[in-house]
């Protein structure tokens, strides 16, 4: 099985405007777009892109938040999903209780492997589903 | 002096590129440029910045930690990765405050900060 190069969170209704919203003055979170084509589908991201534009032909399927990208963790994908975390934690009580350091913390040694591990726990807390890619772009299943 | 509702850094050139840079996957960093069209004064922000259209240290684009009376996570996260980053202090939002905070990192060197009023202009005595 191959390792992992990419990890998405793909949220859950109740949590994807809060993951994939932008923010003021053009803040944006890393976002990849589920594309489909005549017979391949195929994650792919797009700088001009805005998640609060409606899709213009249907073609978006599906919508991920990057927290990891060929290889490297991205901090800032990690940041977006700490923060509604703890909102979300704080809020509702959650028995699963979100580590409050920070993303930086977390991910010291900028392996993938434990991008995975964070995203397994935000699976588990009902914010999303974890999708992971290998080099080539094609999901793994089963990491 | 009127309250500010923006609270801007205008990152030194040496750290314009890791403040303001754009990231993988589209992410962008809360930015907001001088606008020239108009008055030099007023800051405007902007949406368009791409990872070939990386805002450069002419002290035209800065990073935005407060908008409309609100903090940004965005540029608090971005400004605190890379203070950690380099090995600088770091100050906590709580309970030093926004400002009090934003003027801590202004003393470390990152930039110069600007306030800005509800109608966008530059408060002079902040």
């Amino acid at each position: 099985m191959a390792d992992p190069s990419a990890v998405l969170l793909v949220p859950t209704e109740e949590h994807r405007w809060a993951l994939l919203q932008e923010g003021p003055c053009g803040a944006r979170p890393p976002v990849v777009v589920w594309w489909t084509f005549t017979n391949s589908h195929l994650w792919l991201y797009d700088s001009t892109w805005s998640y609060a534009e409606r899709a213009p032909s249907g073609a978006f399927l599906k919508h991920a938040l990057v927290l990891a990208w060929e290889d490297e963790s991205v901090l800032e994908g990690l940041e977006r999903l700490h923060h509604h975390a703890t909102e979300f934690t704080t809020a509702t009580h959650c028995r699963w209780k979100w580590d409050l350091r920070t993303p930086s913390d977390w991910i010291r040694t900028n392996q993938v492997f434990e991008v995975v591990q964070v995203a397994r726990l935000a699976e588990e807390m009902g914010l999303g589903t974890v999708v992971c890619l290998d080099e080539d772009g094609k999901e793994i299943p089963d990491v | 002096m009127s309250d500010p509702v923006a609270i801007l850094l205008v990152p030194k050139p040496e750290y314009a590129e890791a403040l303001l840079r754009c990231g993988p996957c589209g992410t962008r960093p809360p930015i907001a440029r001088i606008n020239s069209l108009l008055v030099d004064t007023e800051w405007v922000p902007i949406w368009v910045a791409t990872r070939d259209n990386i805002p450069d240290g002419s002290g035209l684009f800065s990073l935005v930690l407060a908008w409309k009376g609100e903090n940004v996570p965005e540029g608090w996260d971005r400004l605190i990765r890379i203070a950690r980053k380099i090995g600088s202090p770091l100050f906590n939002l709580f309970p030093a405050g926004t400002l009090a905070c934003a003027r801590a990192y202004e003393r470390a060197g990152f930039g110069t900060i600007v306030l800005l009023d509800a109608d966008g202009r530059v408060i002079s005595d902040g």
